[in-house]
């Protein structure tokens, strides 16, 4: 299968789900891109992206049990599918690597990167 | 979880719908209630739902616009529905972009179909309000409304055919009926009376109605203020009590809750205020500013054998009318053996609401029928187009459907235009309905039953969308096919031009066009007849002249009403005083007037010379001078004349349908008749024969008889003044008459030509007339334009085919010719089916004429030829464009 290519929301999306490790639920990740990138996204639009990046295999999720308030509903966790299993871990990593290897050498345009 | 924090059901139901199947979609529900939670514990409960809409919108819109998935992706199959609603709305933007290309056909379309969404959804609300909700009373089924009939007339089972037969009640009968019926929880006897209230304001004369206690029981209302009667308010010689209208209590007594205990006086007698129905609360239309229990006099009565009284009745729970009419048949045997005199009489139950829309609803139906058709005409034109366009994307669907395209998808596609179109045409339809609702209730004639019932709400919205949706459907559904069934072989080998498949699509079109002409047919005969209708009623010979004939009803207070002497001593002090107005030709007083009021057909021996017969005739009181005053010939005989007093022989005129219905062949003067109630048993000797009159122009005119005003006087007279001064002029001086004798006697002065003018057998017909004057209008433009388009259309087809003709030496009068045939045997064909359906309806339609039959012969034939001149007018400009088509350009496209 090719490498699929990741578009920037995706990659927020993704980089969320490694972040929250653990806690990789909808709704945290909706705070998480939040908090950490000022995007404030519509829960369709993470609905549809988190459908997306299953499709390309990017990130799997696991049932967990209802917690009270759900009416009932199950719970889905989310995480990034590693390189032992599939692409996602390797598909940021790549992201990475080629977004460096542009910024390399723009410092004196853009100016130190924040820390 | 607490049902508090449950989000609203519709929008959850609605995101269930639409998010994936299986795990996926449920733990999207269960995010969304989570966050409904938190949201709720920081906001208010409004808030929080409108945040879990904007949610759930957001949601829908993401999952169902996104392009449908690519087939190649993850392999699961969104769930069929989801997958559906993206395609639709995938097509709905291509049909939107499609509609915007063409704004003058997208306005026209729109405009067609928001009148007919609108013209049906507005006339739904008015038949949803008046024929199909139950009426406004708690359990209303268990209403009925009880007569007395003739079976031998009625049959056992009176229906509303019958309504003509059957009788109003006696007290002393509704009595036993109450005591005897065990159908009956609980019924109530009532009759509408006028009532003069006077005392600190101005005298007014409002409409009342009598009731016994158990009618408001028996529907069930609860007092605004204080309470209603109970049945000791019923017994004789309990104070006199009145219970007020809303309306009244409003106007007169400025909603005052201290009206309870106060007295008022009511055509001269005190009544004391017990309490005040609710606001809105209706029951039989006009007479309900106030309600009072009847008098003692009118209690004791014993007179069986004429009744006043309609009875009103609540079955007992789980009791059916049939049931309850089987018990009342039985009823009425056990009646006829303890008075053996009613042994014919029967009891017809008729349950409430059938009563109460009798009259409208032949009306109803017939107009809701209407637009209908008027709708179908529409639809057929937005087909026929959407067909033209259709067939010019035909290359571009067989190409699609060669590289594999689904059927049905193109299908939809196709549809999703027309279906876009009847949705916005649907909205435009209601903003019409909503509209025109009020007005049109206004202008029904002599106002419709529960006219304050009728109004918009959710369920005539949710009518107008599914009529919008099915327009779309059906206008988009034979394009389509058609579209479809065009081999793909076919389409792609031919250049476009017309051809076999050419002509099997003009076939269609032609069908949409006899479709059109004959439902423009159907309508137009119909508004043909109603004018036709009218015009035969205004043409009736009423017997009256009723030109400069002034007319004001006299009701005077209690005081004079003993029905003797008292009551003749206020006429005689009454007519000395309108002697003395000047300008006045001539005046009389009657009991009854002709196109206004009064009615009184009293159980009446008729000595005929092989026997007595026992009926009922219709009878009024009249003073001398009448016939001369109405203008009515006096056939034989003579006229009353002052010398008709009480002490002088008893005496009647009668007309000439009397003379005619029981001494045909004889002279009738001299003849005898008795009125054996109110003590005039007396044989009165008939002196005159007068000209018939009619009392209705709708209806034949019928026997009748007149009595001397001075020998029985009745309470309430109709004062007729025959003066050139006009109504406006008089007034004055006729109040200040009247006045000059009591000044508590209120006092309306009209023409009897307005009278005439706006009395329900006029008011109908010149509505319908109107009404239907609009709705063939239109139809008929539509048809007549359909037929204008279509022969467009196929004139530019085959241009080429007529331009090789006109090549080959064809003249240009043949080929209009050629155009010209083809667009008169469409309407031709339209026109026969159009016969045949107007025949079928002409039973329908029937009931609604006045002297012309549903087949009217001129009617028909006019229309046909309308229709068949509009259809020239139509095709002639195609066919003057065919004729000049010009050989060398069409032989050079070739």
């Amino acid at each position: 299968m090719p490498a699929a290519s990741l578009g920037e929301f995706e990659q927020l999306v993704l980089l969320a789900i490694l972040q929250l490790e653990d806690e990789g639920f909808a709704l945290s990740i909706l705070r998480e891109l939040d908090r950490r990138a000022g995007r404030r996204v519509s829960r369709g639009a993470l609905y549809k992206t988190l459908e997306r990046l299953e499709d390309k295999k990017f990130v799997r999720w696991q049932v967990e049990e209802p917690t009270p308030g759900r009416g009932g509903h199950p719970r889905r966790r989310f995480t990034v599918t590693s390189p032992v299993t599939h692409y996602g871990v390797a598909a940021l990593q790549r992201a990475r690597d080629a977004l460096f290897r542009f910024w390399k050498g723009l410092d004196g345009v853009l100016g130190e990167p924040m820390p | 979880m607490t049902d508090e924090s449950r989000p609203p059901r519709l929008a959850e139901l609605l995101l269930a719908r639409f998010v994936p199947p299986g795990i996926s979609g449920r733990s999207i529900l269960g995010d969304a209630r989570e966050e409904y939670g938190a949201q709720l514990s920081s906001r208010p409960h409004l808030l929080a739902d409108l945040w879990y809409w904007k949610h759930v919108l957001s949601i829908i819109a993401r999952f169902v616009t996104g392009s449908p998935r690519h087939p190649l992706g993850s392999g699961k199959r969104p769930s069929s529905l989801t997958s559906a609603v993206r395609a639709l709305g995938y097509d709905a933007r291509i049909a939107f972009r499609g509609l915007r290309k063409r704004p003058g056909f997208t306005l026209a379309a729109i405009l067609t179909l928001g009148l007919g969404i609108g013209a049906n959804t507005m006339i739904f609300s008015v038949v949803d309000g008046v024929l199909l909700r139950p009426l406004p009373f708690p359990e209303s089924h268990r209403l009925v409304n009880a007569f007395r009939v003739d079976p031998a007339v009625t049959g056992r089972n009176p229906d509303l055919s019958m309504l003509g037969s059957l009788y109003a009640v006696p007290y002393p009968v509704f009595m036993d009926w109450a005591e005897m019926s065990p159908a009956f929880e609980v019924a109530g006897a009532y009759r509408q009376m006028s009532f003069t209230i006077t005392g600190s304001d101005q005298a007014e004369r409002l409409g009342g109605t009598e009731v016994s206690w158990g009618v408001l029981s028996a529907l069930g209302a609860r007092p605004a203020v204080g309470r209603l009667f109970s049945p000791e308010d019923d017994a004789v010689g309990a104070p006199r009590v009145v219970v007020l209208g809303y309306g009244t209590w409003l106007s007169r007594f400025g909603s005052d809750p201290g009206v309870i205990g106060r007295s008022i006086s009511l055509n001269g007698v005190r009544h004391e205020i017990i309490g005040v129905m609710p606001r809105g609360f209706r029951f039989d239309g006009s007479s309900e500013d106030l309600w009072v229990t009847f008098t003692d006099d009118f209690k004791s009565s014993t007179v069986r054998n004429a009744g006043s009284l309609q009875v009103i009745a609540r079955l007992k729970p789980g009791i059916t009318v049939d049931r309850a009419q089987r018990e009342m048949d039985a009823v009425a045997r056990r009646i006829g053996e303890l008075h053996p005199e009613e042994a014919e009489h029967g009891i017809g139950l008729i349950e409430r609401r059938d009563l109460v829309v009798a009259n409208t609803r032949a009306g109803l139906t017939m107009l809701l029928g209407a637009v209908g058709l008027v709708l179908l005409i529409a639809c057929a034109n937005i087909a026929n187009l959407l067909l033209v366009r259709a067939t010019e994307r035909r290359r571009e669907l067989g190409l699609r459907q060669a590289l594999g395209a689904d059927r049905m998808r193109l299908v939809a596609q196709l549809m999703s235009e027309s279906v876009l179109l009847a949705l916005v045409g649907g909205t435009v339809g209601c903003a019409v309905a909503l509209v025109s609702l009020r007005p049109f209730v206004a202008a029904f004639p002599s106002g419709l039953p529960r006219a304050e019932e009728i109004g918009i709400d959710t369920r005539l919205l949710l009518f107008a969308a599914a009529l919008a949706l099915a327009t779309g459907v059906i206008t988009g559904l034979l394009p389509s096919v058609r579209a479809m069934r065009t081999s793909v072989m076919e389409v792609l080998q031919e250049a476009g031009r017309g051809s076999a498949g050419g002509k099997r699509r003009s076939r269609m079109h032609a069908a949409l066009i006899v479709a059109e002409v004959a439902i423009a047919f159907v309508l137009l005969v119909g508004a043909g007849l109603f004018v036709r209708s009218l015009q035969r009623l205004m043409q009736v010979d009423t017997g009256i002249d009723s030109a400069n004939l002034i007319v004001s009803g006299i009701s005077p207070p209690t005081q004079y009403r003993d029905w003797g002497d008292t009551t003749r001593g206020f006429y005689r002090d009454l007519t000395t005083q309108i002697e003395a107005i000047p300008g006045i030709e001539s005046f009389a007083f009657a009991g009854q007037m002709p196109f206004v009021g009064g009615w009184s057909s009293p159980p009446t021996l008729v000595e005929t010379p092989d026997e007595m017969v026992q009926t009922t005739v219709h009878r009024t009181s009249a003073a001398p001078g009448y016939l001369r005053t109405m203008g009515i010939p006096l056939l034989a005989g003579r006229d009353f004349t002052t010398a008709d007093t009480k002490d002088a022989p008893p005496v009647i005129v009668i007309n000439r349908a009397m003379a005619d219905r029981y001494w045909s062949d004889l002279d009738p003067i001299g003849r005898r008749v008795m009125v054996p109630i109110q003590g005039d048993s007396v044989w009165r000797t008939v002196v005159g024969v007068a000209a018939n009159t009619v009392y209705r122009l709708d209806m034949q005119p019928f026997p009748k008889y007149f009595v001397p005003f001075e020998q029985i006087p009745f309470w309430y007279e109709w004062l007729i003044v025959r003066s050139d001064l006009g109504a406006e002029a008089l007034a004055p001086s006729l109040r200040q008459a009247v006045w000059s004798v009591d000044s508590d006697i209120p006092l309306t002065v009209f023409r009897l030509d307005d009278a005439i003018d706006g009395s329900r057998a006029v008011a109908q017909p010149r509505f319908a007339v109107f009404v239907f004057g609009c709705l063939s209008s239109l139809a008929a433009i539509l048809a007549v334009l359909g037929i204008y388009g279509v022969l467009s259309y196929v004139v530019q087809q085959q241009s080429g085919e007529i331009g090789i003709r006109m090549a080959l030496g064809a003249d240009a009068s043949s080929v209009v010719r050629a155009v010209l045939q083809r667009g008169l045997l469409m309407a031709a064909v339209g026109l026969t089916l159009g016969l045949g359906a107007a025949f079928a309806a002409s039973r329908v339609v029937r009931s609604l004429l006045f002297e012309v039959s549903p087949m009217d012969p001129i009617t028909i034939a006019g229309v046909a030829v309308l229709i068949l001149v509009a259809t020239m007018l139509a095709s002639w400009i195609p066919a003057r464009r065919a004729s000049r088509v010009d050989p060398v350009v069409t032989l050079r496209e070739q």
